[in-house]
């Protein structure tokens, strides 16, 4: 936690974190961004989550794998503005447990992208036909994809509620 | 006005403000934010196609999404609706909220548009887009953009709730 909180103390004194609060609009811009990069990552991705579970079959799983550059995108806009988001405010987010439960979850989002490609089926998936099922590691895949990342935008939605925030 | 103060003092608005069980204002912003996040998400989904993204996609499949994109905005006509009766006065005293109805109602128009004119149209069996679509689809790309950024900087530029 020492480190976290050096760190934390010297990203306040940067010109990020100036940039984010000595600017009137920064935040504002920063936030609709953020909240443009969610509807992209989760309309890409949790759509092809949505068909490995099962719905909308005349979509073809490969087609759908096609969106996923998109869905990085959104998660890439998402992460510099998060950054953004905490020079602003570091000792704040560090101190606040619903923000490191954001962070968890989306840790977690992320390893399950990794297992998905790395474990072959991710290719796997892309050679279905139209109508075949989608193997049980695949559904599983998919289920813990759109659980983790409507539960990160839940937490992140919780911020100034539930946690210290603000 | 003093309809708005009246409906402020409803148990309704109450509920929702002050509720002591701390859910009900962030379960009715966060359904907003998920809404939001299907809503603008698939329309975003379907934009990109027409304009040529993942073009593995048939645009005549596409319709099939219609049924969720309609339940994500029921989700956020409710929710909205619930956060507006929160704080009325403020909600509907900001100039902001009319600019950003107005550019969802658009934003759904050009939805079914894109429904009628493109997704129906029989050049789409060959996965062709009929002329005028990609100029819709820009719009609709564009009009879910501006209705999500008003929407946010409604909480910045006139109600006082907490962001």
């Amino acid at each position: 936690m020492a480190y976290i909180e050096a760190f934390a103390g010297w990203i306040a004194g940067t010109p990020v974190s100036w940039f984010v609060n000595g600017l009137r609009w920064t935040w504002p811009v920063a936030e609709t961004l953020h909240f443009l990069g969610m509807a992209l990552l989760i309309g890409t991705v949790g759509l092809l989550d949505a068909r490995m579970l099962g719905l909308f079959r005349q979509l073809p799983v490969a087609a759908l794998q096609r969106l996923a550059p998109w869905g990085v995108l959104g998660f890439v806009i998402n992460l510099v503005t998060g950054f953004l988001f905490f020079a602003g405010a570091p000792e704040q987010y560090i101190h606040d447990s619903i923000f490191w439960y954001k962070m968890l979850f989306i840790a977690l989002a992320g390893v399950n992208v990794f297992v998905f490609y790395v474990s072959g089926l991710a290719r796997r998936v892309d050679r279905l036909g139209p109508g075949e099922p989608t193997p049980v590691a695949a559904k599983v895949v998919a289920a813990s994809s759109l659980f983790l990342w409507f539960g990160v935008l839940y937490w992140g939605r919780m911020l100034p509620f539930l946690g210290g925030a603000f | 006005m003093e309809f708005l103060h009246w409906i402020e003092q409803t148990g309704l608005s109450i509920w929702i403000r002050e509720a002591s069980t701390a859910w009900a204002y962030p379960a009715v912003i966060t359904l907003h934010s998920a809404g939001l996040a299907v809503l603008v998400g698939l329309s975003v989904v379907i934009a990109l196609r027409i304009l040529g993204v993942a073009p593995g996609l048939p645009l005549s499949a596409l319709e099939k999404l219609y049924p969720l994109i309609w339940l994500g905005f029921g989700v956020n006509a409710v929710s909205g609706v619930g956060l507006i009766v929160a704080d009325p006065v403020a909600m509907l005293t900001n100039p902001l909220m009319a600019i950003k109805l107005l550019l969802v109602g658009a934003a759904v128009g050009s939805l079914v548009l894109i429904r009628r004119r493109v997704l129906r149209s029989p050049v789409v069996q060959s996965d062709v887009v009929p002329p005028g679509g990609k100029t819709l689809a820009f719009a609709s790309l564009a009009l879910w953009i501006a209705a999500t950024t008003v929407g946010r900087l409604t909480a910045y530029l006139g109600a006082q709730l907490p962001l």
